[in-house]
């Protein structure tokens, strides 16, 4: 695992070093999530907090080798009810959070370079760190892992000309169990601008 | 033009950042309570009806020193917490008989009060160097009733008597005295409805 971490570093310190050059791309976007599978049992509301930050380097027309960071934060609250372990009973609120913080190494593949609509596929891999917490009354019990995480990513560019656009995408981050913690997996849905340079 | 690009890119993606930190959570007093309740599985229950009260709620302070008397909590709240504890009672089937009566059960409450005090942590001066030159808390008073049920007759070889059923309310001692004798009743009787084992 750790040798994976350190060849997903090496591609970005290496594309970050050729953000001077020409044919880059740099974008932020605005990221709603929404946990699926263990993750979903734990935190079922849509998370409306997110940021992505990506950057891609263009070595063809069509290809664009990058990185990208980014965060969601899930929470809920959970209505008053009573939670039952062999003979201990326990009744209050839960609140449950859960903040994502993706750090990955990514590949992007455009279809129609220069055009207005430009759509992409993508696929990104590295860790992503999570931070656990489950409190109820008083009490609260949290956890910091690292997960190691897949993407899948499907988007679109439009670009009226200029190097500024907007770029709408769909990310899945399937983030693998970690120590006690299940998988922490979601979808996110995300819009935001990108320059071209 | 690419630095002043890539300015606004951070600028946006700290700003939202920034925005994360607005905490969300708990908003009432009340969102804070808790009720924990825990039995002796192997202990039976039924045919025995008969229980007595302490007519007091005493206070757990820590401190007690030999010959000094016990603290206790002030009747203007603990008369509403025994007579809601004795309306259970009675709702599971329990006759309510004195001491002296040679009773099955007696439930035995007390209280703990504890004030907590944080501090701001200067999460940014832990990184940077600077840090407060007074101090930066806040304190809030939190505090827990418990409720013990012991089996009067059943003495073991050392002379103690066997707690065969405890419940417990937790949470902040803040808020006026209603909302707050409001608040305790409304957990005592969750305690004893999540207890459906106690049921004659």
């Amino acid at each position: 695992m750790k040798k994976i971490y350190l060849i997903i570093l090496l591609i970005m310190i290496s594309a970050t070093s050729r953000m001077i050059a020409q044919n880059s791309m740099m974008g932020v976007q605005y990221s709603v999530g929404y946990t699926t599978g263990d993750f979903n049992n734990f935190i079922g509301k849509v998370a409306f907090r997110g940021m992505e930050l990506d950057y891609h380097n263009l070595v063809t027309e069509n290809i664009g080798v990058g990185f990208e960071i980014g965060w969601n934060y899930f929470w809920e609250e959970k209505d008053y009810a009573t939670y039952t372990e062999g003979t201990v009973s326990l009744s209050g609120k839960q609140y449950r959070y859960c903040l994502a913080t993706p750090f990955l190494a990514s590949v992007n593949y455009y279809f129609a370079p220069g055009e207005f609509i430009n759509p992409y596929l993508g696929f990104g891999v590295g860790t992503q760190y999570t931070r656990n917490e489950l409190q109820i009354g008083l009490y609260e019990r949290s956890s910091d892992v690292f997960h190691f995480v897949m993407k899948p990513e499907v988007g679109v560019i439009i670009n009226p000309g200029g190097n500024a656009g907007i770029y709408i995408s769909a990310r899945y981050y399937d983030a693998l169990k970690s120590g006690d913690i299940g998988k922490r997996s979601y979808i996110t849905t995300n819009i935001g601008l990108l320059w071209q340079y | 033009m690419m630095r002043k690009m890539l300015r606004v890119v951070l600028v946006i993606f700290i700003a939202g950042t920034l925005w994360s930190c607005y905490p969300e959570g708990p908003d009432y007093y009340d969102d804070y309570d808790i009720v924990y309740t825990n039995y002796d599985n192997n202990y039976v229950f039924t045919g025995k009806p008969k229980y007595a009260i302490t007519d007091k709620i005493i206070k757990i302070t820590g401190n007690m020193d030999a010959g000094k008397p016990p603290e206790y909590v002030p009747s203007t709240y603990s008369t509403q917490m025994l007579n809601t504890m004795k309306a259970n009672m009675a709702s599971l089937g329990y006759s309510l008989v004195d001491v002296s009566a040679n009773p099955d059960f007696v439930l035995m409450p007390s209280a703990l009060e504890s004030t907590n005090v944080e501090y701001y942590y200067d999460y940014w001066g832990y990184y940077w160097g600077w840090y407060y030159p007074y101090p930066m808390t806040y304190t809030y008073k939190s505090g827990s009733l418990m409720m013990d049920l012991i089996d009067y007759k059943d003495i073991s070889a050392d002379g103690k008597r066997r707690v065969v059923w405890t419940g417990i309310v937790n949470g902040l001692l803040e808020g006026s005295s209603s909302e707050f004798t409001a608040r305790m009743n409304k957990s005592i009787e969750q305690a004893f409805s999540q207890s459906e084992y106690l049921r004659q």
